[in-house]
Parts: structure tokens; sequence; C-alpha cells
């Protein structure tokens, strides 16, 4: 293998030096089948020529449709060794939302799990241009290739029987890494570019801030749609360790495979323990192999991380904050094993300090910078902070600012409302605008008012967030007001069109028709007599 | 069916009855090898309440643990074993 230039600011680097290291240990464990650091990289190495020999150097990304299998794993890293962004693709989310995301990104080149297979034949039908798709873990795509003759395919065969297997490293610092799409208020998704360099500096800093090592065991708890999967699998790998897999991730089944794994470090939302102290499974010492406990994605409750420090007594407990435009996480807080050592603000856990590497400021409405002690917004800036959306619009301009005060940095509007103290510890105060999170997912109420109004052609359409009064966990619900006689649709319908366009963690809980929007005295919808109409009415 | 058998199924009728006719699904559909997640019916969280409203009705403890261990356990009629097995 030729390896040239040697970039330490390359996302892949880690695995890189890792795979120099600890080339005989396992670097996955995925369904109790290890893989060596060597196997994967040769693998990867196989992947990356081809994807190399398939697409036009002028071509970004690779799609990679995989989930917790080793295309995925040896897809991303055969993407980014081709010098390619990644651009992970959920066989979870509707085919039409995929379709949009590689359609935007212009991705003509993928990497196929076996996991996906039936997947990405429904989505085939939705892309019109020529495509390269490699499927590192089927034998045979005799049907698909007698269907579009058009499109080539490469089977487990065709990548096992690449010999040549010269690895370009190519990528540069300030190319891209990944592409991950959110939530946006225009109603279709941002793609957000982390660049190589975004991403080493976050994954640096992490590395240095702990003490991680390649006898850890880390967990691949999130899906690759979701930024958190990228410390799974890059801090991971940066420290020679072992990413560990499960073939079934629903949720009810991570306590038990933390344990039988005997994992060490395990990174999720928080609301999943909400579910296992449900289950009686957060019990004192539950998980005494865990050696760090990260929460990520949304508010940390304080009795949640009470309740995670006596189950994994073992363990650092640690509540990272970030927006996936920061690249991951950007602040961090370690829970103080006496609970009240921790200054908590209406029982969240601080958000901590952000990175001694990158910058924040807290401002009011006019951009001016307040005083700590006060709640303003969080705006960042610095290395792991990516410079605009992936083919933004003008709008987009109001997310990524100048701040005229300060320096002629580019500033990232969280439309997160914090206070800083005196030591620069973050405390949070909500979300400023729409935008909240279910289950970890970051949604845009906006956007899914889009989507459903899109189903009527006289219809207002408001949808709202409540907390669930037994575990406060958010759903929604939304409210249509129609005044077309013609439409007919009712909740039943107006639910199943939704799946067939927004993925799960999108779908409102319940679809409510009531006769007149209320408004407020701006004219604008109500939001809280909507909430407060459903509490009294529909509970 | 066995009696204890059609009492458990039925409380689980009722207590899904609502949620059922909203997204479109029918008690016709809650048959035995019915999956209550897999179906997309429930998520993970809504199963276990389900599960501990069961609890409370019978005054019993599932354990998690061992019942998750079996993917069938989030079938209605691996719930119903494992509830029946508790009760006896």
């Amino acid at each position: 293998m030729t390896t040239n230039n040697y970039n330490e600011t390359l996302l892949i680097r880690g695995f890189l030096d890792s795979a120099g290291k600890f080339g005989s240990r396992p670097a996955l464990d995925i369904d109790n089948s290890q893989t060596t650091y060597d196997e994967l990289l040769l693998i990867a190495g196989k992947i990356a020529t081809l994807i190399a020999a398939n697409t036009q150097p002028s071509q970004d990304f690779v799609g990679v449709l995989a989930d917790r299998s080793m295309a995925a794993y040896s897809g991303i890293l055969g993407t980014l060794l081709a010098g390619k962004a990644y651009v992970p693709l959920n066989h979870k989310f509707p085919t039409e939302r995929t379709a949009y995301m590689t359609g935007f990104a212009g991705v003509d080149t993928y990497i196929v799990g076996q996991e996906c297979y039936e997947y990405f034949v429904s989505l085939l039908s939705k892309i019109p241009q020529k495509i390269t798709a490699i499927f590192p873990e089927t034998v045979n795509l005799h049907t698909l290739r007698e269907e579009y003759p058009q499109h080539t395919f490469y089977d487990s065969n065709d990548v096992h029987a690449v010999q040549k297997n010269s690895i370009h490293e190519g990528g540069t610092t300030d190319g891209t890494a990944y592409l991950l799409f959110t939530s946006g208020s225009t109603g279709k998704p941002k793609a957000v570019p982390i660049s190589n360099r975004n991403a080493t500096a976050y994954i640096d800093y992490m590395f240095g801030l702990f003490e991680f090592n390649h006898e850890d065991r880390f967990y691949q708890a999130s899906d690759m749609t979701f930024d958190l999967s990228v410390q799974d699998i890059f801090l991971c790998w940066k420290a020679g360790a072992c990413l560990c897999a499960p073939k079934d991730n629903t949720l009810a089944a991570i306590p038990r495979f933390i344990k039988d794994k005997k994992l060490t470090v395990w990174l999720f939302v928080p609301s999943a323990s909400l579910l296992f102290s449900k289950m009686r499974l957060l019990k004192p010492n539950a998980f005494p192999s865990l050696r760090y406990s990260m929460f990520c994605g949304e508010a940390l409750p304080e009795t949640t991380a009470a309740a995670w420090q006596a189950a994994a007594p073992n363990s650092v407990v640690v509540n990272l904050y970030g927006p996936t435009e920061t690249t991951v996480a950007i602040a961090h807080y370690q829970w103080k094993t006496n609970k009240e050592e921790n200054n908590c603000i209406n029982g969240i856990v601080p958000l901590g300090k952000v990175f001694a590497t990158q910058q924040y400021c807290v401002v009011d409405e006019s951009l001016t910078p307040v005083e700590k002690g006060q709640v303003g917004e969080l705006c960042l800036s610095g290395s792991q902070v990516c410079k605009d959306y992936f083919r933004s619009s003008e709008k987009d301009e109001k997310s990524f600012i100048k701040i005229p005060s300060l320096s002629d940095e580019t500033w990232y509007r969280t439309g997160d409302r914090v206070m800083a103290d005196q030591s620069d510890c973050l405390y949070f105060f909500g979300r400023n605008d729409s935008e909240l999170k279910i289950k970890g997912y970051r949604v845009n109420l906006l956007e899914i008012d889009h989507a459903i109004g899109s189903f009527f052609s006289k219809a207002v359409v408001a949808t709202v967030a409540l907390a669930d009064r037994d575990n406060g966990t958010n759903f929604m619900v939304t409210f249509i007001s129609n005044t077309d006689k013609e439409n007919k649709l009712d909740e039943v319908a107006v639910l199943t069109m939704c799946k067939q366009i927004l993925p799960h963690y999108m779908l409102p809980e319940r679809v409510v028709f009531i006769d007149e929007m209320p408004l407020n005295s701006n004219g604008k919808i109500d939001r809280n007599a909507l909430i407060r109409k459903y509490e009294t009415t529909c509970l | 069916m066995e009696t204890k058998e059609n009492e458990i199924y039925g409380f689980i009728v009722t207590r899904l009855a609502e949620k059922l006719n909203r997204v479109g699904f029918s008690e016709k559909d809650l048959t035995p090898g019915f999956n209550l997640t897999k179906s997309g019916l429930l998520d993970s969280m809504a199963f276990v309440n389900l599960v501990a409203d069961i609890e409370k009705n019978y005054n019993i403890e599932v354990d998690f643990e061992e019942a998750f261990q079996n993917p069938d356990f989030t079938s209605v009629s691996g719930l119903i074993a494992v509830v029946e097995k508790q009760i006896k």
C-alpha cells in the first residue's frame, strides 16, 4: 500500500495511525464477529480503488447506505481513502427523503450494505442518472444487473478481486469529510458539510481531553445519519480501540449489550435512560465496565446524570453539547459525583465550557454581546465550525453571521439560549426558535407544518411540541384548520401520508382538525393557545 | 386460547384500541404473530409503557432484560407468554 504526503488533518488519519500500531487488534466487533485493523484497511483500500476508478475527480460525495455492518464501516473508510466525503444514508428514512438528499448532493456512487438491499432497490426507481453501486457483502447481483443494465454494480467477489490497492489518501484539509442533513426552516433539510479540518479539530480535542486507549470498547450507538456516530467511530479508531455494533439496535436491547460486550465508552441521547429506568435496568452498579458515560443531543436532566452515575459508578459522566454545524460537540461538562456540587439550573445539567480551541459569545437580538450572567443566544466560531451550508440559499445567511463588535470571524448562530457564568461555564435556557429535540433528533416544527400543508390547498397548519406528563419526553401534535370542503383527509390519512415523506422522529403523535386557528395579538399563530387546547380537550 | 391468555389479550386490545384506531390499524391486526414494535405501531418507549400498565394491572414485575433476549417478546403472543409466566 502506498501513501503519500502525511496529512494529520484528515479524518482518516486516526484510523491509519492505529492500523500502523495495532494492526492485529480488533477494530470492529459486529454481531460477535471481529475484524482487525489490518483486515478492515485491506477491504477499505479495495473499495477506495473501485470508488476512484468509477467516480469523476470533480465528484466529492459517495453515499453510504448501510447500517452497522462491515459494508458501513469499510464503506466510509474507503470513501475517505479515495479522498471523497461520505454521505450517510438511512434505510429507516422514507426513500423520498433519501432521494432528495442524494439528488441534492449529486451522489452517483453508492456503497450498499446487504441489510439495505431491498431499500436500495426501491431507491433505484427514484434515481434518474447513471450510478455505480458497490456491495461489499452481497454475493449475487444478477437480478439488479439484468433489470438495470445502465448502472454499474460490484458484488463482494468483485471487491475482493481488486488487486491494485493504491491508496491515494486523497482529501484535503479543507475538503469535506462528511455531509449530514439537518432539519431546516425552509421546509427542506439543510446540508452541513464538515471538513477534515473541522472533524480532526473535534476528534483531537476529545482525545486530549479524556484518556482513551486501545483496550477500550466503544459502543456504536447512533445511526450514521446522526453525528454522534462520528465520535463513536472515529474517536474509537483514533484510540486504536474496538468499535462494537449490535445487530439488534432497538433501545431496549442496549443495557444487555453494554454488559455482554463489557463496553467501556458509551455516548447517547439522555432520553434513552428514561426507558432503561422504566425497565428497572438502571440499578446501582448495573454497568461496572463503563469508563466514560457521555450524553449529547438534548438537555440532560440532573436526575438522569445522577441515576447513570450510580448505575455506572466507575465511569466519568460527561455532558456534551454541540450543533451539527460545529462538529458533534463543542462544549463539555464533567458531572461531579456528589450531586449537590453540580450547579444545575431548572434541573438541567450545565453545558459546561466551550473547548479551549474554539470561541463562543452570547448575544442579544441586535447581535450585541451581553454581560456574563445574562441570557442570550449562543454563537460559536473556530476550527470546528463549518463555513456555510452546502449549496446554501440566502436564508442561511441568518445562521452564519459576522458580529460587528467582534473580529472578522464568521460565527454560527446556534438558536440556543444560554447564560455564561464568571468561569465561562454555559447553562442551557431552551431554544430560540421553533426547533427542538425529539429523541435526540433536531426537528424544526415549521418543516413538519410545511410537509403537512402540502397535502391541502386551503389549510393553515401548526405543529406544537408537548412534554409527556409521565416521562417528560417531547412529542408533537399538528393542528389543521382546513377550509377546502372538497378535501376530506382525516387524521389517519394525514399520518399515513406523513410516513411517506418524513422520517419517523418527525411524525406527529396526533393530528387534530380545528375550525379556526387561534392567533395572537401580532397575528401570528398562537402556539401556546394550541398547547392549552390540546391539554384541555384532547388528553 | 385459554382463559388467562384471553384475558391478557383483552387487556392489550383495550389498552391499545385508541392508538390502533388512530394510526390505521384495527383490532383484527392484533394476531398472535403481530409484532407491536416492528410493525411501527409502538416505539420502544410506548411498548415499555404498555408492559408497565400490564404489570400494574396484574401486580407483577417483568424481567425486561431477560424478556428482551427473546426477539418474540414484542409480538402479541410473546408478550402474553411472558406475562402469563409471571402470573403463575
